[in-house]
């Protein structure tokens, strides 16, 4: 099997060649032991098997991120038979010094020019012949986006790989090269693939290198610092810089010979946007009316899906299996459906909604404009001891927390992943706003909007004075400046974004899915047991009426049915009406059995799913927010909460919703990217905390009322 | 001909670059992008808030904090673009 490493600065489309190459075959994992995405596909090319290989995006191999450090310690393993290097033509000599990083490396190598069909348009001309004498290897002319070009780099990779063509050095000043020659000639006897990169990076006083080094030859890395000080005497200046200088006129010289440049650059249109895009009076506005834009449709695109989902679980699935199952004792029927089915039910009715915002986060990010979003608001992040980048996550959070606290992947380090992700639960999601609504309309009628922007913004607040703490207490690691590269913005195109999409999706049902249906087991098991019990006298009743009194500081603490409902809550907080409805017994639990045959039914369900299509599509073209009207709740559930509620707890109720706990999903996904330690700290905390706010809250408005 | 921080150069103007000052590993990240010393740097915007400040080195557009900026010489062009 040849195995092939694609490498090239982020954002030149080098995932997207690959994906051109290996279309659906595509497979995406994780790096062994941290969350950068590992891309490869397997293929049979002629009479060999290719394993083609996508490296993270990385400037140089210096690296500066979690992403480049997997891409320079994956190369120096030397696991690569061949590499294909790809650069963005558009920005040759930032692109080639990586080349002739690579270059030292003295692998089979080919390099695909990217984005040639831009570079041509902006009237640059590279005389390809010559480029590829000089560094005595293929060049290819691609455009990924159209997966032009990738036939020809497939083949040119599979004869370098044969003939061991491997490209010509590209000598450093002479007493460099004599240095490095010295060095390499030590390593002489050492069992070591790359002599010529180390000898380099040695005198480039790089750490990986001596860290490596002293593993195979201590003596080695004392005689590359003294080759280091006989040339900084010599040269008088810092031999790193000497030598970024000296590959950078090496670079100036081979473009002199190749590239053309047209007489005028003309304007970017990318110059023209971001004068807009990152202007200081509109940047701020214009960045709020896109994420108003991306809520709005996808909320009012997959509510529709989303009611679907659950109404084919609980109008056709449900009913069928009560059917099929009607032979079997009470109990299993009811755990199988209610427990299992019905949490396999949670698990898919996210997915309509998390499909529409990975698919904006995705196009965001593709775009580019994700980047401006980091430099828009990096200031107030600053404060926090995160980046820029840490915002999106948090927005995200106030669509679904779940998806939010996945976007904390794309930060820099574990400590800006960990203080972002504790921010999250406190973004008020979409769940929870149906709560608001009931209860709101029923005591707040005059200033609904007010009570209810008001619980936002102190979920915001609250999520400060949390980050604000954790930047404090947390150990600091020495943090690396910020820095980021503003992209070019360009078109992505459907297949990127849908290799963005899915692999986030498949990972949500798998391994967030399984923790939501053993919830889900657990609280039927609360909620119904023990065995023949009612609402009023099942465990969850028995519980609740135990821990009500705790309540009592914080207004709403006279009656336990509140309380009990509260807990079906952590599954999902909408689940708080229902759940309400169900103890106070006004919805007797209807659990119907399919009467009709199953095809009749799925036809029923096929044109209720093709509805629900057109509702999306109708709702994404209306100009308000379709799908944040109130719902209206039976009266009669109203008619009990008025009777055990005051305004006053019922806003301590709301506040306490909002706090203190996001929902076992997005526990799920804390799990799932920081491990049970702090998913454990984050369910303790958090009540506690809602606890104190809520008694904050209680005790102010009661002096303001 | 002035010598001038980074940071303190308004958007649209043009320096070159004299020398770098002590920003982690940042200097060689930069350095690696082209930001040698004498040659041209341009502070394109700086961000609604007042900071990061967007850079052009070469065609490349980054942006880094003011507090590192703060830490590069630069020499003023007279002329603004």
């Amino acid at each position: 099997m040849i195995e092939v490493a694609f490498v090239g600065n982020p954002n030149v489309g080098k995932t997207a060649l690959i994906n051109a190459i290996a279309g659906s075959d595509l497979q995406v994992g994780n790096w062994p032991g941290v969350t950068v995405e590992k891309k490869e596909v397997t293929f049979t090319y002629e009479d060999e098997t290719l394993h083609l290989v996508d490296l993270p995006g990385t400037y140089t191999l210096s690296p500066y991120t979690l992403e480049e450090k997997v891409t320079r310690s994956n190369l120096c393993a030397g696991g690569f038979d061949a590499i294909v290097n790809v650069v963005d033509t558009t920005d040759l000599r930032r692109n080639l010094y990586l080349t002739l990083e690579l270059i030292d490396l003295q692998k089979p190598m080919v390099i695909a020019l990217n984005m040639f069909d831009e570079f041509s348009k902006r009237g640059y001309r590279l005389d390809v012949e010559k480029l590829q004498e000089i560094f005595g290897i293929p060049c290819i002319p691609t455009i990924a986006s159209k997966g032009i070009g990738t036939k020809t780099l497939l083949g040119r990779l599979y004869e370098v790989y044969k003939e061991c063509q491997l490209p010509h050095l590209i000598p450093y000043q002479e007493h460099i090269e004599k240095e490095i020659a010295f060095l390499v000639h030590k390593m002489e006897g050492l069992e070591c693939q790359i002599k010529r990169f180390l000898a380099i990076k040695l005198l480039e006083n790089d750490s990986y290198a001596i860290q490596r080094m002293q593993e195979l030859d201590p003596a080695i890395v004392d005689l590359a610092h003294k080759a280091r000080e006989r040339l900084q005497r010599h040269l008088r200046m810092d031999v790193k810089e000497f030598i970024v200088q000296d590959r950078y006129q090496k670079i100036d010289a081979i473009l002199a010979q190749v590239l053309h440049k047209p007489l005028v650059d003309r304007v970017l249109l990318t110059d023209k946007i971001d004068t807009i895009a990152l202007h200081r009076w509109f940047g701020i506005p214009l960045f709020f009316i896109v994420m108003f834009l991306m809520f709005k449709t996808t909320f009012d695109g997959s509510t529709p899906f989303v009611d679907w989902v659950g109404g084919f679980f609980d109008g056709f699935v449900a009913p069928h299996l009560r059917a099929a199952m009607a032979d079997l004792p009470s109990w299993l029927v009811s755990l199988t459906v209610d427990g299992v089915v019905s949490g396999v039910g949670l698990v898919l009715s996210f997915l309509p909604l998390l499909a529409f915002l990975y698919f904006f986060m995705a196009l965001l990010e593709e775009s580019g404009y994700m980047a401006r979003v980091s430099f828009l608001l990096d200031r107030v992040a600053g404060i926090l001891g995160i980046k820029g980048n840490a915002f999106i996550a948090l927005i995200v959070g106030f669509g679904c927390n779940v998806p939010a606290v996945y976007a904390t992947r794309t930060l820099s380090s574990f400590r800006e992943r960990l203080i972002t992700a504790l921010m999250i639960s406190f973004m008020s999601c979409s769940a929870r706003l149906p709560v608001y609504a009931l209860f709101t309309a029923l005591f707040f009628t005059r200033h609904q909007a007010l009570i209810i922007f008001s619980l936002y913004l102190l979920g915001i607040l609250v999520a400060f004075i949390v980050g604000f703490i954790a930047n404090k207490a947390l150990p600091t690691s020495q943090a690396k400046p910020f820095f980021m590269e503003l992209p070019t913005y360009h078109m992505p195109s459907a297949r990127a974004i849908w290799m963005l999409m899915w692999p986030k999706l498949k990972d949500f049902i798998v391994r967030a899915g399984t923790v939501i249906v053993m919830a889900s087991v657990i609280l039927w098991g609360i909620i119904n047991l023990p065995p023949s019990a009612t609402p009023q006298t099942s465990y969850l009743a028995q519980i609740s009426k135990k821990i009500t009194p705790i309540f009592k500081p914080v207004g709403f603490g006279e009656h336990w049915e509140p309380v009990a409902a509260l807990i079906p809550g952590t599954l999902a907080k909408e689940v708080i009406i229902g759940s309400l409805g169900t103890i106070y017994g006004v919805e007797a639990a209807h659990k119907p059995m399919a009467k009709s045959s199953i095809l009749e039914d799925l036809t029923k369900e096929l044109h209720t799913l093709w509805v629900a299509t057109e509702r999306s599509a109708h709702n994404l073209l209306a100009i308000q927010i379709t799908s944040l009207e109130t719902e209206v709740a039976p009266s009669r559930i109203q008619q009990r909460i008025r009777q055990q509620f005051t305004p006053l707890s019922a806003l301590s109720y709301l506040v306490f919703i909002l706090l203190y706990i996001p929902c076992v999903s997005t526990m799920a996904a804390i799990k799932n990217e920081f491990g049970w330690r702090w998913m454990l700290f984050e369910t303790a905390l958090l009540p506690i905390l809602a606890y104190t706010v809520a008694f904050v809250v209680y005790h102010f408005a009661a002096l303001l009322l | 001909m002035s010598r001038k921080k980074l940071s303190d150069l308004h958007p649209g103007e043009k320096g070159i670059i004299k020398e770098i000052g002590d920003i982690g590993e940042l200097k060689n990240r930069l350095m690696e992008l082209g930001a040698l010393a004498n040659t041209p740097i341009e502070v394109v915007r700086v961000a609604p808030f007042g900071d990061p400040m967007e850079l052009e080195i070469g065609n490349t557009h980054i942006a880094i904090r003011k507090s590192e900026a703060q830490k590069i010489v630069v020499e003023r062009f007279k002329d603004k673009r």
